[in-house]
């Protein structure tokens, strides 16, 4: 075992995982994040927690990571480049495995033109490929990014993102090997709505080995509305909507319904696919729904180690 | 070439608040090229001001906006010739980039040096009345490995091994009208049949060269008397 | 006296307003003004109005203009290709700018005109001269009558 993690040791033992996302408040309630958690305890097999995701303002995702580890759950920790450089990074990383925080998610982070401020200035001093190498670097090596040797390594399952619906779509899973390269033991793909696509990504996956390498967990995002639909098919950058889907969603007499059941079937299509290992839930604004969901996809109960 | 466009008027204006004699001064290399601070722009901005302060009825024999313009602001030997020029006035509105702004400071010791311009980037016209940023003098030049495309000045996230997820139909996610960087760099070293290049990570880069450091020096020993 | 000056094209222009004052249809060439006698007019004959900077248009309204007016061909007229192209632009940049210090845009204006258009050159004239009755003298010259005002009252004081 790398971490020790509980999402590790399901992944290790070949079970399809199921992790759910959640988005701190952008207070300091310790109550928002507690609730939110209760809520996936027994239906997930971890927590992963944004870190000031579309770069607005909210609690930090170590701290809500503690507060997750302590009610028993295992969180992700989501760490983005683009509001601390690598000294920041490293003394996060620290302080993280200290609380008992066991995997990170390695991300680029989206631009500050996204958020509530807009004028503040990136550092992006490392990438999130650079990011992965210095974890794995800590964890494997004991060596800070600079050489330097530590006394004791921070033990963190390693992630990092994909996206199978950017561009350039052919460089795509050369990315991908160069994350996998670069130390990823776990992939997060962008929610997945085109399943087509997303096969023919996972065959390129599968013709270069690297399923074989990194377990890689499909992103699913349960759509409350015809409108959200839309908004994900036009206003999200890197995301492939399918119009059969919107027009689902617009003729459903009951939207939510219509939304979970996309999921639900989006989510049976994907455990079919070989080389992915389970997938993860992006609730956003609805993370009610995810025991539904994970319910009658089949992936009850969610084995314990 | 450096490229810089003018401030607003109106915060000009208030810069040059409480002053009788201006003294506007033009540059002759890098902005006047890119048409924001050479002699014809001295000479229209010296214009906008004495109409402006006419307007507020402060034209009379004791106020003086007049224009000159050297051949370069960010060298001693140019600034010299218009030393006295600069001695007649209450306060210098530079037309130059921020070197040029900042050589005056030093040349002219106890004078007031306001900067005209923003200094923008390095760069080049991209066809007439349009500039785009090209490098960001960062020290540490990776052209050899992109393609001759920069990516720290071009990915508004200055990535060494992008794109990142938000790079769709060669765009970048903040906005329609950028270019992905590393979509052009992809493109460019495909049409070079170097895209094998790519799949090596390039290593966090050292930013010591870059201005975090201060103020850097380049030094050749052959040239110092 | 409230004033406009007119930078007009040889090619097109300056030949209507020749044309205007043969045939006494309208205003004069320089000076006097038959149909607006209190507004001065001063017409300046140029190879192409491409050929007027930012800078010449400012220095007229520095100089006590009240209107500046570009006078050049149609569009696909001209002599030069693009020439009144770029005054047009040229003419949109200078209203901003002057924007910026309070002066009205109209301040600055270009009308195209072939050479056999004398009565619309007239036409233009007279509407330029009503306008710039309307707003008054242009920035320096308001300045100066205020001087000269106090110059006056000081004077008188002595």
């Amino acid at each position: 075992m790398k971490s020790g993690s509980n999402l590790e040791k399901v992944l290790v033992h070949g079970d399809f995982a199921v992790t759910g996302e959640l988005g701190p408040p952008q207070s300091n309630d310790r109550e928002v994040i507690v609730k939110k958690a209760k809520a996936y305890k027994g239906y997930v097999d971890a927590v992963n927690i944004t870190d000031n995701q579309t770069a607005i303002v909210r609690m930090s995702s170590i701290a809500a990571c503690a507060i997750v580890a302590g009610l028993g759950l295992d969180p992700v920790m989501q760490m983005t480049c683009r509001d601390r450089n690598r000294i920041a990074m490293q003394s996060d990383i620290l302080g993280a495995s200290a609380l008992g925080i066991k995997n990170i998610l390695c991300l680029t982070g989206d631009h500050q033109s996204f958020g509530n401020h807009p004028t503040s200035k990136n550092v992006y001093d490392i990438d999130s490929i650079q990011l992965i190498s210095m974890v794995k670097g800590m964890r494997d090596d004991k060596k800070f990014l600079n050489g330097e040797e530590m006394k004791s390594e921070p033990r963190m399952f390693i992630g990092a993102a994909a996206n199978p619906f950017a561009d350039p779509f052919e460089y795509r899973v050369v990315r991908l090997a160069k994350k996998v390269a670069a130390g990823a033991d776990f992939i997060q793909t962008q929610a997945v709505f085109d399943v087509p696509r997303f096969k023919r990504w996972m065959e390129m996956v599968r013709d270069r080995g690297l399923h074989e390498r990194v377990y890689i967990l499909a992103g699913v995002i349960p759509v409350k509305s015809a409108g959200a639909m839309r908004y994900m098919k036009n206003d999200v950058p890197g995301m492939s909507v399918p119009d059969e889907l919107v027009r689902r969603m617009e003729q459903a007499s009951d939207p939510k319904e219509e939304g979970i059941r996309i999921c639900v079937e989006t989510i049976l299509q994907l455990r079919e696919i070989e080389g992915v290992s389970g997938i993860h839930l992006m609730p956003i604004m609805w993370e009610s729904v995810a025991p539904i969901i994970v319910e009658r996809a089949g992936l009850l109960p969610r084995p314990e180690y | 070439m450096i490229v810089a466009e003018q401030k607003p008027v109106a915060e000009i204006l208030r810069m040059i608040e409480g002053y009788r004699k201006i003294l506007v001064v033009g540059c002759g290399t890098c902005v006047t090229v890119c048409m924001a601070g050479g002699e014809k722009e001295a000479g229209i901005l010296a214009s906008l001001i004495r109409m402006a302060w006419a307007r507020e009825g402060r034209l009379g024999p004791l106020i003086d906006v007049s224009e000159t313009t050297v051949e370069r602001q960010c060298e001693w030997e140019f600034l010299q010739e218009i030393s006295e020029k600069v001695a007649a006035s209450d306060a210098v509105l530079s037309m130059g980039c921020g070197a040029g702004v900042q050589a005056m400071a030093r040349m002219f010791e106890g004078k007031v040096i306001l900067p005209a311009l923003n200094t923008k980037f390095i760069g080049m016209p991209e066809r007439q009345g349009l500039w785009t940023e090209l490098c960001a003098g960062c020290g540490d030049c990776v052209l050899d490995r992109t393609g001759g495309i920069c990516p720290i000045a071009r990915c508004s996230k200055s990535l060494l091994n992008g794109p990142c997820g938000g790079s769709q139909n060669g765009k970048c996610e903040v906005s329609k009208d950028i270019d992905c960087a590393w979509q052009l760099i992809f493109d460019r070293m495909k049409s070079l049949g170097r895209l094998e290049a790519l799949g090596a990570m390039l290593p966090p880069k050292d930013w010591s060269k870059n201005r975090d450091g201060g103020p850097r020096k380049v030094v050749r020993e052959d040239m110092l008397l | 006296m409230p004033k406009i000056v007119a930078f007009a094209c040889e090619h097109s222009a300056y030949e209507a307003a020749t044309a205007a004052l043969e045939r006494k249809t309208g205003t004069a060439v320089s000076g006097e003004n038959p149909r607006f006698p209190i507004v001065e007019v001063e017409i300046l004959k140029v190879p192409c109005t491409g050929r007027v900077e930012v800078i010449d248009i400012l220095k007229a309204l520095e100089g006590g203009a009240g209107i500046v007016v570009l006078l050049g061909c149609f569009e696909e007229a001209c002599h030069y290709l693009t020439g009144n192209v770029r005054a047009k632009k040229r003419v949109g940049y200078v209203r901003r700018i002057i924007q910026d210090i309070g002066l009205e845009e109209n301040r600055v204006q270009f009308f195209s005109l072939a050479p056999d258009m004398d009565a619309r050159f007239s036409g233009i004239i007279e509407e330029l001269s009503k306008q710039v009755v309307n707003m008054g003298p242009g920035p320096v010259t308001r300045i100066r009558d205020q001087t000269t005002k106090e110059q006056a009252q000081a004077a008188q004081a002595r």
